[in-house]
């Protein structure tokens, strides 16, 4: 590179018209040691820039931020989205249980009261209503559960690991439930041939 | 994203994050901190992290937007990197020392530049940035941007040469 060659891209420099290339190469000359005087109030600008590229951080960044993470909120923001299913998976099982018991009672009372109360057709179509709701209920838990998924993303800790050990539980608990459920509507179905053979 | 990858492509970043909060806070300590802050919010949103073209990028303007407010917030005075109140001395002997001072010298004046300028200066010629990945951290259009880069590196020149013909005068 000429002397003349540089000039012409000092130009376009403080014009903001060179390339990276091109400022590589300047920079490369007025770094080089042999600049003629007339140029040389140049040099400290690259010179800076040379000097500043390198500055490295002091602190352990890794380290201050990976006990932030274990003993701080991260472990909450993971709680965070464990409480969302928790409450989720508690209005499920609430309603579960509501509609257990509802289904108990009614058929603790008096048998005959019953059956004489609800014809054989009604109590078909609440056991076909009382299945539509648990499988409507069972897939938003699905639905809830998608997020669970990112969880075993986060290599954090065993907090996190007795959280998801917690929910199997209330998942176990949920499908014993359901069972019970299915064996009550078993019951409805026994019932209602009972009534029809004591009609006929 | 897991916290192996973050390890991995993230944390490397941190020299650049820092340079980039020094240009900014005009001070290492609240830079080293500002870093800090950073990988924490970077790591809230890990999840997001992986559809992010340029990971890099991105960083480098939650860095910059983070540090801006900083500045803002703090009301911050406008503190220079290294001590203020020295006067350039051009007793020094040789080249060398005569030319440790005047980097000293464009350090004090690039802290000196409007915050935009001194962006830009240090996006380009510091780190090296081709100009859209500056426009795209500095929220700025290609005009603009070259605009300030020009401004910013003239402004240098006039102030050095300034200095220069004021000392020589006392010759």
């Amino acid at each position: 590179m000429n002397i003349r060659e540089i000039e012409i891209l000092l130009q376009k420099y403080f014009e903001a018209e060179t390339s990276v290339e091109e400022e590589k190469m300047l920079r490369q000359f007025f770094l080089s040691g042999e600049v003629p005087a007339h140029l040389r109030q140049h040099i400290s600008l690259f010179k800076f820039a040379e000097t500043e590229k390198n500055v490295a951080m002091q602190a352990d960044v890794e380290k201050s931020l990976l006990n932030r993470i274990h003993s701080g909120r991260a472990i909450f923001y993971a709680g965070r989205r464990f409480w969302y299913l928790a409450t989720g998976a508690a209005a499920a099982v609430l309603l579960l249980f509501a509609i257990y018991t509802e289904t108990k009672k009614t058929f603790n009372d008096d048998p005959e009261i019953a059956a004489h109360t609800y014809s054989p057709e009604e109590i078909q179509l609440a056991y076909v209503q009382i299945h539509e709701v648990l499988h409507f209920t069972s897939s938003k838990l699905n639905q809830g559960t998608a997020p669970l998924n990112n969880i075993s993303k986060i290599d954090a800790g065993a907090e996190l690991v007795n959280h998801l050990a917690k929910f199997d539980l209330g998942i176990n608990e949920m499908n014993r439930g359901l069972r019970r459920i299915d064996d009550g509507a078993e019951h409805f179905n026994k019932l209602s041939k009972f009534n029809l053979l004591i009609h006929q | 994203m897991t916290a192996k990858e973050f390890c991995n492509r993230v944390l490397p970043l941190k020299d650049k994050l820092f340079r980039l909060s020094r240009r900014i806070l005009n001070n290492a300590e609240d830079a080293e901190d500002a870093v800090q802050e950073v990988f924490y919010k970077l790591w809230m949103k890990n999840e997001e992290l992986d559809s992010f073209k340029s990971l890099e990028a991105f960083a480098m303007v939650v860095t910059k937007n983070f540090c801006l407010d900083r500045v803002k917030s703090k009301s911050y005075q406008n503190s220079e990197l290294t001590n203020v109140n020295e006067p350039v001395e051009h007793l020094s002997p040789g080249q060398m020392a005569e030319q440790k001072n005047e980097v000293e010298e464009v350090h004090r004046i690039v802290g000196r530049l409007p915050e935009q300028q001194r962006l830009i200066l240090h996006l380009r010629d510091i780190e090296g940035l081709e100009y859209d990945e500056i426009e795209q951290i500095m929220e700025m259009n290609a005009t603009a941007v070259r605009v300030n880069l020009s401004r910013a590196r003239k402004a240098i020149r006039e102030q050095l040469t300034a200095t220069h013909n004021y000392e020589y005068q006392g010759d």
